[in-house]
């Protein structure tokens, strides 16, 4: 028996493990598998292989049984998943359940989760812009949250790394508050887009619209096609799963790359429940998880442990990790894990049109936008409220099809095409305030199926926000007054947090054991051998689209750790 | 270009043979999903109506697209309970507007008769016929627009590989 237990343990004894296998657990796992360690992934949700587990990836849209919206019925049963603009027929079988894992809603929170190998690196909008030095100064300037332990210099390499591999289109634009990155040829702007820049640019001096830098392959490299990948063909479709892996998703491109090397171990339906910490040693020495198949618990060890479950996920399990040494989380010493936690506010909207380039149209699809980089309070304090927003902004023009009559007039009338003026869009995405009272933590008496306690979040809009809603809307409409537009509408759509799935924190990245849970490394600084780099290590939001950030971090720790290891450190 | 070279691009990607995705294979009524909780004559009727609603000319009727599948399933998952049962109701008593009109069954009107009896219901100002013939518009505008064949008539494209920002509107 003994010899037994012993042989199981090993089997069940690696390197490293990685919780989690989306947007960032995947760069852990290819980081630690290329350089020959033997690694275990672990993912919550089902199994999703590149292109075999993409059911609906194919059909056309005549092909979904409600051309793409989900019956009433699951909407009802699911509001959490279902307040989130992809949960359609293409691709609601990512979402996870809402009774998957339940948590309490202190204040009204959108949690929206993933619920596959890949994650949310399946959903995401792609959008992937370089945070600048400005950025990483912002909580240290403006007395919020704490110092980022690093700053632009520091990650500008990983950023380099990641985007060679990743893949990312974009214009070479020159802007400090955005830098530029490694890019592959970027989307056109339509007349409309580039009329707004050209406007930007003369009646401004701190404003640029410029097309999107997103995770697609407009033209691959030897490094794509060695992934499997090919050139993006414009579907638009990219939540289902693509095909060509023509964007970015761990799916097809790090996952993958991981197991190849013989290296990594994928483990699908892995619930993790907590790590284990070793009291004599004092490190970290594995983690308990249980199979949600089966509901059994098995233990897993490793030297190294990454956590990359998403980043309330992330907070949850180590809230979770309870022993004689950490009683209220591993790592929670100073009592500030699950606080501080802060997301992207996107209620604010504007549209118009536009009765320029009436003899024009686009032509083809487009999977990205154009872009306004955060030009609010970038290099002084300016506002009456701290810091800014960024916009997404898009031109598109459409025609309408008749619809009068009966028989064979309808039949005719749907046949007539009136081309109407130009539609605009932007839509604010807002830096907020990490606040000790924005948090999670875990529930006293609420359990899920798993028996693991619920998580409680309580996440607010505050005046920093409100304010910030007010200057969008009032900047955005002189900046379209200039442009020529008409029929302004700046509006709220009334999304609360959660729903822009940036929210971000709890487990902060600091230079002090004292405020800060994580260092310059994102090891924790109570138990150095185990790593967060989700959206759980962010000290502060700024207002780029997060993803890019993350798996550049990844790397950077996964590299750190691996010097470490080697070194006999960990 | 597009379909061509983004085949080409996915052989050079996993060096395999390509057998064809679902997109490429011809669809018909038959592979559609089968509704069960109409009856065979509301389903039938329903037939007949959408038919009529955009019939056959020198092109496809929505009827013998099999768009009333489409419809049914919009009612069935995606339409108010209440909305569903005033439209129910009101199919149940248009072979008695029919019969009360020209003594026929609305299946046995004559193509212009048919039209002619939707023009009625179409202006028909009480509550539950308004919703009827709303949701019955809708619905089947909504089929025959997305179907493979109107969308391919009307230029579209599942790959286009190619994004153009600003082309001629005579272009197509």
């Amino acid at each position: 028996m003994t010899y037994l237990n012993i042989n199981s343990v090993k089997k069940r004894k690696y390197d490293a493990i990685v919780v989690g296998s989306g947007m960032s657990g995947g760069w852990a796992a290819k980081e630690f598998a290329d350089k020959g360690f033997k690694t275990l992934i672990l993912e919550r949700g089902n199994k999703a292989e590149h292109n075999v587990d993409y059911p609906t990836t194919n059909l056309q849209p005549w092909e979904l049984e409600h051309r793409g919206r989900m019956p009433d019925k699951i909407r009802e049963e699911n509001p959490i998943a279902a307040s989130c603009y992809n949960f359609h027929e293409g691709a609601a079988h990512f979402f996870m359940k809402d009774d998957e894992q339940p948590y309490v809603q202190e204040s009204p929170f959108q949690w929206i989760r993933g619920n596959q190998v890949g994650g949310k690196s399946l959903l995401w909008a792609r959008q992937t812009q370089r945070w600048s030095k400005y950025d990483f100064e912002g909580p240290a300037r403006d007395g919020f949250a704490v110092e980022w332990p690093i700053g632009y210099d520091d990650i500008a390499p990983w950023y380099d790394y990641v985007e060679n591999f990743v893949g990312i289109s974009g214009n070479k634009d020159g802007l400090d508050s955005l830098p530029d990155g490694d890019f592959l040829p970027p989307h056109e702007q339509n007349c409309v887009e580039k009329h707004f820049s050209d406007s930007l640019r003369q009646n401004f001096t701190d404003r640029h619209n410029i097309i999107g830098r997103c995770a697609h392959i407009t033209e691959p490299r030897q490094i794509h096609y060695d992934q499997g990948r090919a050139k993006c063909q414009h579907r638009t479709i990219c939540e289902r799963g693509c095909p060509f892996g023509g964007y970015f998703a761990a799916n097809s491109s790090t996952i993958p790359w991981a197991l190849k090397t013989g290296n990594a171990t994928l483990q699908p339906n892995s619930v993790v429940h907590s790590i284990i910490y070793d009291e004599k040693k004092q490190k970290a020495k594995g983690v308990r998880v249980i199979d949600s198949e089966t509901m059994k618990m098995t233990e897993y060890f490793a030297d190294v442990i990454f956590m990359n479950a998403s980043a309330l996920a992330t907070n949850h399990i180590l809230l979770n990790s309870k022993s004689d040494r950490f009683p209220e989380g591993l790592g929670n010493d100073n009592g500030l894990m699950g606080k501080y936690i802060a997301f992207h506010n996107y209620r604010a909207v504007i549209s118009a049109e536009y009765e320029g380039f009436m003899d024009k149209k686009t032509a083809g699809k487009r999977p990205n936008s154009s872009y306004v980089p955060r030009f609010r309070n970038v290099y002084k304090q300016e506002t009456d409220f701290l810091r800014g927003y960024a916009a997404g902004f898009q031109a598109s023009r459409n025609s309408q099809n008749g619809y009068d009559g009966v028989g064979v007039d309808l039949k005719n009338n749907l046949e007539k095409e009136t081309w109407g003026p130009w539609r605009v869009g932007s839509h604010m995405m807002g830096e907020t305030i990490p606040k000790e009272e924005s948090y999670v933590r875990l529930d006293k008496t609420l359990v899920d199926k798993y028996g693991i306690p619920q998580l409680s979040v309580n996440v607010n809009y505050d005046d920093n926000d409100e304010k910030m809603i007010q200057d969008f809307k009032e900047q955005f409409t002189e900046m379209y007054e200039k442009a020529g537009f008409t029929n302004i509408r700046p509006g709220e759509n009334g999304r609360v947090p959660g729903n822009d799935i940036h929210e971000m924190g709890g487990v902060r990245m600091g230079k002090d054991p004292k405020t800060s849970l994580l260092n310059e490394w994102n090891q924790l600084h109570a138990c150095k051998n185990v790593f967060v780099t989700d959206g759980a290590c962010m000290t502060s939001t700024s207002t780029q689209n997060p993803s890019l950030t993350y798996m550049a971090l990844t790397a950077r720790a996964a590299d750190y750790a691996i010097k470490e290891m080697k070194k006999g450190n960990l | 270009m597009n379909r061509r070279k983004a085949l080409k691009n996915v052989g050079l990607a996993f060096g395999t043979a390509l057998s064809l995705p679902a997109w490429a294979n011809a669809w018909t009524p038959e592979t559609l999903p089968k509704i069960t909780n109409f009856k065979l004559a509301e389903a039938e009727l329903l037939n007949q109506l959408v038919e009529a609603l955009i019939p056959k000319t020198d092109t496809p009727g929505a009827g013998e697209m099999g768009i009333d599948k489409f419809v049914m399933a919009m009612l069935n998952d995606c339409t108010p309970v209440d909305q569903k049962s005033i439209f129910i109701t009101q199919l149940g008593l248009v072979d008695a507007f029919t019969k009360t009109k020209y003594d026929k069954s609305f299946a046995d009107l004559l193509a212009n008769e048919k039209t002619e009896c939707l023009g009625m219901i179409s202006v028909n100002e009480a509550p539950e016929w308004k919703s009827f013939f709303g949701t019955l518009k809708r619905y089947t505008v909504q089929g025959y627009q997305s179907s493979e064949y109107v969308m391919y008539k009307n230029g579209f494209q599942f790959a286009p590989g190619f994004y153009s920002g600003c082309v001629d509107l005579e272009e197509s």
